[in-house]
């Protein structure tokens, strides 16, 4: 009903350009801020999941603890890299750029997953939405949630390509298979780690602080970043590619996905502060047709 | 990239082998040590474990998949 409003007020009333001005002049509020949240966040994120290991070593924390919160690191260790991906903390030729892409290569560690590859493969992403061959997270594409839950472990099988499944090929076809290096170099890492203390007398600490939580944590993220806020993944629009909708566990806990089409249509709005562009900016997404899901605030 | 190809081509190939053996197999024999399983079927928790893990292993290597599900 406030779609169809909204619709009503600032498509009679407002002409294409009108919306587009408006709709950057909101945007343009949010993106000069530095997100101080996302270096400290990515960073704390990764010293907090580094420092789990001796504690567990030395009998300081029992496993049983560690496991969740090492589930909850990899979860975590996204979106700061992400962040990054898109500049947020610093541009290209900015003074902070170093502190940019640290951000982007260390916060990924507890995932094992190479930032460049992820860098690359997402502003594909981005080019792309669901489009059936060039978008390289279009594998997430599924019925439902509990498919989508079971689609991710099916499919990073090594039939289908492993946890890089189809980055391979989107890589290829930009001319940019070199940094395929990177993932070779970070799985023999990844695998090499898990097996010296597997034959050290610490294969379940590897299991449950690194092994399983990376599994976890990729469903996890493949699920609310990827595939929650794209179903059914179809529409290639600007205004339609992504959703927003009211997710049962809340905000914090659905990565800040809810108003993922905020940062669609501006990748450089922070993450934290999509929620109150989208606020601000809501008559005119209604006007441009965009979708909502249950009542989002 | 000679190097790349033989680490690609060769040890990620042979990947699920090498996981089954070497990673699950010490995992289900320090398991099976922290369960309190003293020679499971008269071998030590480790040969148990190697047995186990390298056939899981050998049978993803061939399946392409560690689940029952075939990608």
């Amino acid at each position: 009903m406030r779609l169809f409003s909204g619709q009503l007020d600032l498509g009679q009333t407002m002409t294409e350009a009108e919306l587009r001005k408006q709709e950057r002049m909101i945007a343009r509020k949010y993106v000069e801020r530095f997100p101080l949240e996302v270096p400290v966040w990515g960073l704390g994120n990764l010293l907090i999941w580094l420092s789990l290991w001796p504690l567990v070593f030395l009998d300081i924390l029992p496993l049983w603890i560690a496991f969740p919160i090492a589930c909850i690191n990899v979860m975590a260790c996204f979106l700061p890299a992400h962040e990054a991906v898109h500049g947020m903390i610093a541009r290209p030729g900015q003074k902070l750029r170093w502190l940019n892409e640290m951000v982007g290569h260390l916060s990924l560690l507890p995932m094992a997953m190479p930032y460049r590859i992820q860098k690359l493969t997402h502003l594909e992403h981005h080019k792309h939405v669901n489009h059936p061959q060039n978008d390289p997270d279009i594998t997430t594409r599924s019925k439902g949630p509990w498919d989508a839950i079971w689609q991710s472990f099916v499919q990073r099988q090594r039939g289908k390509g492993g946890v890089l499944r189809g980055y391979g090929y989107i890589l290829e076809k930009i001319g940019r298979s070199d940094v395929l290096v990177d993932g070779a170099l970070y799985q023999l890492s990844f695998f090499a780690a898990l097996f010296g203390l597997a034959w050290n007398g610490y294969a379940i600490e590897a299991a449950l602080l690194w092994w399983a939580p990376r599994h976890i944590g990729i469903a996890y993220i493949q699920f609310f970043f990827s595939w929650a806020p794209h179903h059914p993944a179809v529409k290639q629009g600007r205004y339609t590619n992504a959703k927003f909708f009211k997710s049962r566990v809340g905000n914090i806990a659905s990565m800040g996905m809810q108003y993922h089409l905020i940062h669609h249509l501006h990748p450089f709005i922070p993450l934290t502060d999509t929620p109150r562009a989208f606020r601000e900016l809501r008559p005119i997404l209604e006007a441009r047709g965009c979708r909502f899901e249950g009542d989002l605030r | 990239m000679p190097a790349l190809e033989f680490v690609v081509k060769k040890i990620l190939h042979l990947m699920p082998i090498l996981f089954g053996f070497l990673f699950f197999g010490p995992l289900f024999a320090q398991t099976m040590d922290r369960l309190g399983w003293q020679e499971p079927l008269g071998l030590s928790p480790l040969a148990l474990g190697l047995v186990v893990g390298g056939t899981w292993g050998i049978c993803a290597f061939f399946r392409g998949s560690w689940i029952w599900a075939r990608p």
